[in-house]
């Protein structure tokens, strides 16, 4: 996994120690700003690969630094954290220049996955029409899954679900990630509804195969490729 | 200074106001028919001395009398004749002296100008024995004059008239003082009654704020006026205010209760973990599973905020125009494998687009509950049905299954939070999905029912359509 350049703007310093550290941990490198013009000014002169933006913050709310700094022409992905769960918040976030939304209290695994999902999709490879992952294999265009040369029906939703997952190969994608982004809802369901169809979508491509390509990780979620040689 | 509380009171103080103007205008009124009544009477009089005034000096043979000694002998007669009733009548020359009448002088207080005038009754002109009574009255005169530079006057003493005045001045006022006294007794009378009734009132209220909010305000059943309106009005708000307070009691047990268990299983586990030699070795379990109990307790608490968000902040919540329909049928595709797993079959009648207000991600928390709870409770082999159609102006959204369904007499209370049905005790859950349903369907104003499936449980759900 690459090293990400991260920028924490957040007043409350002990969130944001626990915060250095777990993303530290994780081998990457944290700065900290615990005001909004203090972050800004290091947004805008440091070279960052993403901004985590906390909404309430000491001299400039949250989401004017994210429209002032995109007002500059930056587009560095950007995670707004609130502490308000209010529906229309994530709305708001967004349309201010945010490109992912994260209430607290939240889990630091959704974090990092959301982390990860972030610059990722900031990449250009998202556009390719032939996704692969080992020897499975999308084709887009033609709707077309193949693993080992055999092909493989999938169900309209099951194909976005795998697109998604093969998008965000080798990284955790969590089960809220999959909610929003193949199902487009944002909330929480009280059983795991993603639980089912991702097993359902492993006995297509991983039953009748030698190595698993999807992995459920504990507490966070799942992740497609192949498993790190321990 | 202390004004006694009465005289503070709204209704006494109108009444006193009332009874003020009812008494001027009373007054204004009486006063105006007490003045034309008496020039109605002077006029009478007048016109009466003008007749006899004529009769006086009517022609005789078609010859103006010129001779004063005829006048004079006319005078004479005519003061026999009006003797019984009053009348007095002089005839005055040139020089204002007396030459015929039953006056003994001209009176002083009338001058020689042709008109009417007053004198009073006790002038030295007048005889003792010309007077009507003894006692005080005017006479009224008409004086004209002659040809010949000679006065006449004829009068007439107002005993009579005067007397009558009187008496209609008197019973004037006699009813004003009866109409101002009656209507501050009146008022008196009123405000006491009014403040009774209030005195009841505050009564009952202070003894609802010292706390028992079972307390309510006295109602007079047949009476009904506007106090017993208040009264009513305010007990049906203490009746709405003791249900949530009662409520939000229950909330505040139930939340204490089911959160401590799994806190209290936290903190055993942790506690062990200090006490064992080997920790190392099972911490990361044992983190991950308090990382779990964790997660329950925090998803419990967003579940309890995003309802009172629902509940209180209604207008709040950005809502836009969105097919149900398709809602209902993307929610199913979404279930569909999990009801699968459970052996059960999940059947969608959404077909046609019907638009509803509302916020998408709520009503499909709402959607998503019920459909959780119709695949907990329903044995394999079972029916889950969503069916959705427009009837009039409501859309109707009903989910059915043939599931252990919920007995009648807790139709009501399971959409309380955190009431658990004793059959449902062994399945994962926190009680609150059917609160955050109905409190969704409320912010969307609509309304839910539970009807029985035989076997299984129907929820029908009822939201305003759009368009």
């Amino acid at each position: 996994m690459e090293t990400m350049k991260i920028l924490i703007v957040e007043d409350d310093s002990r969130a944001a120690h626990y915060l250095t550290k777990g993303l530290t941990e994780s081998g990457h490198q944290c700065d900290v700003a615990e005001d909004g013009e203090t972050g800004l000014h290091m947004a805008i002169s440091g070279q960052y690969d993403v901004l985590i933006v906390d909404r309430m913050l000491p001299k400039l709310d949250g989401l004017a630094l994210v429209a002032a700094y995109r007002a500059t022409g930056r587009n560095t992905p950007v995670m707004i954290l609130s502490a308000l769960g209010e529906v229309d918040d994530r709305i708001h976030g967004l349309r201010a220049g945010g490109d992912d939304y994260l209430v607290k209290p939240y889990a630091f695994g959704e974090l990092l996955a959301r982390l990860n999902a972030l610059t990722r999709r900031s990449q250009p490879t998202a556009s390719a029409e032939l996704l692969t992952v080992a020897d499975l294999e999308i084709d887009r265009s033609k709707h077309r899954v193949t693993r080992a040369g055999q092909r493989i029906l999938l169900q309209p939703r099951e194909f976005r679900l795998l697109e998604y997952l093969m998008r965000h190969a080798d990284q955790v994608v969590t089960r809220t990630m999959l909610l929003e982004q193949v199902w487009d809802y944002h909330f929480d369901p009280q059983t795991n509804v993603i639980e089912v169809h991702i097993s359902r979508l492993r006995r297509k491509i991983d039953r009748d195969f030698n190595s698993p390509l999807l992995h459920t990780i504990r507490g966070a979620g799942y992740r497609l490729g192949v498993l790190p040689e321990e | 200074m202390h004004m006694p509380r009465l005289f503070r009171t709204t209704v006494f103080r109108l009444s006193l106001m009332y009874a003020a103007g009812f008494s001027l205008l009373t007054a204004l009124v009486l006063g105006g028919v007490f003045y034309s009544t008496q020039s109605y009477l002077t006029q009478r009089v007048i016109d009466t001395l003008q007749t006899d005034l004529a009769t006086l000096l009517e022609p005789e043979d078609g010859q103006a009398i010129t001779h004063s000694s005829d006048l004079i002998e006319r005078v004479q007669e005519l003061r026999k004749f009006d003797h019984s009733r009053g009348g007095v009548i002089a005839l005055a020359n040139r020089e204002g002296k007396l030459l015929a009448g039953n006056l003994l002088h001209w009176p002083k207080g009338v001058p020689f100008v042709a008109g009417v005038a007053y004198f009073d009754i006790h002038d030295t002109s007048v005889p003792p024995d010309l007077r009507q009574r003894k006692d005080d009255f005017d006479v009224l005169v008409q004086v004209q004059a002659l040809p010949n530079g000679h006065w006449v006057l004829v009068g007439q003493q107002l005993a009579d008239e005067e007397d009558l005045s009187e008496y209609i001045g008197s019973l004037f006022l006699f009813a004003i003082t009866l109409i101002s006294l009656s209507a501050v007794f009146g008022g008196v009378f009123m405000g006491r009654a009014a403040l009774k009734q209030i005195d009841q009132i505050s009564l009952a209220a202070r003894r609802i704020a010292s706390g028992d909010l079972t307390e309510r305000l006295p109602v007079h059943a047949q009476r009904r006026n506007e106090f017993d309106e208040i009264a009513i009005e305010l007990n049906n708000t203490l009746e709405r205010i003791n249900a949530l307070v009662k409520g939000m009691r229950e909330v505040t047990d139930n939340v204490a209760h089911d959160l401590r268990s799994p806190l209290n299983r936290l903190r055993s586990r942790l506690e062990v973990a200090l006490i064992e030699p080997q920790y190392a070795v099972p911490c990361k379990q044992l983190l991950h599973d308090s990382i779990d109990d964790l997660q329950n307790v925090l998803s419990t608490f967003n579940t309890l905020l995003s309802i009172s968000q629902a509940e209180a902040g209604i207008q709040r919540l950005p809502f836009s125009p969105l097919d149900i329909s398709a809602l209902c049928s993307d929610l199913c595709e979404l279930y569909e494998a999990s009801a699968e797993e459970a052996g059960l079959r999940l059947t969608v009648d959404c077909p046609t687009p019907l638009m509803v207000q509302g916020n998408r991600d709520l009503l499909a928390q709402a959607l998503s509950n019920i459909l959780d709870n119709s695949i907990k409770y329903t044995p394999s082999g079972g029916t889950i049905s969503v069916q959705t159609q427009a009837i009039n102006d409501l859309v109707m959204i009903q989910i059915c299954d043939t599931g252990i369904g919920v007995p009648f007499e807790h139709h009501d209370h399971i959409f309380q939070r955190f009431v658990r049905l004793d059959t449902a005790r062994n399945q994962p859950g926190n009680g609150l999905g059917l609160a955050q349903v109905l409190a969704t369907i409320k912010a969307h104003h609509g309304t839910i029912r539970l009807l029985d499936h035989h076997p299984g449980l129907c929820l029908r759900i009822h939201l305003p359509l759009v368009g």
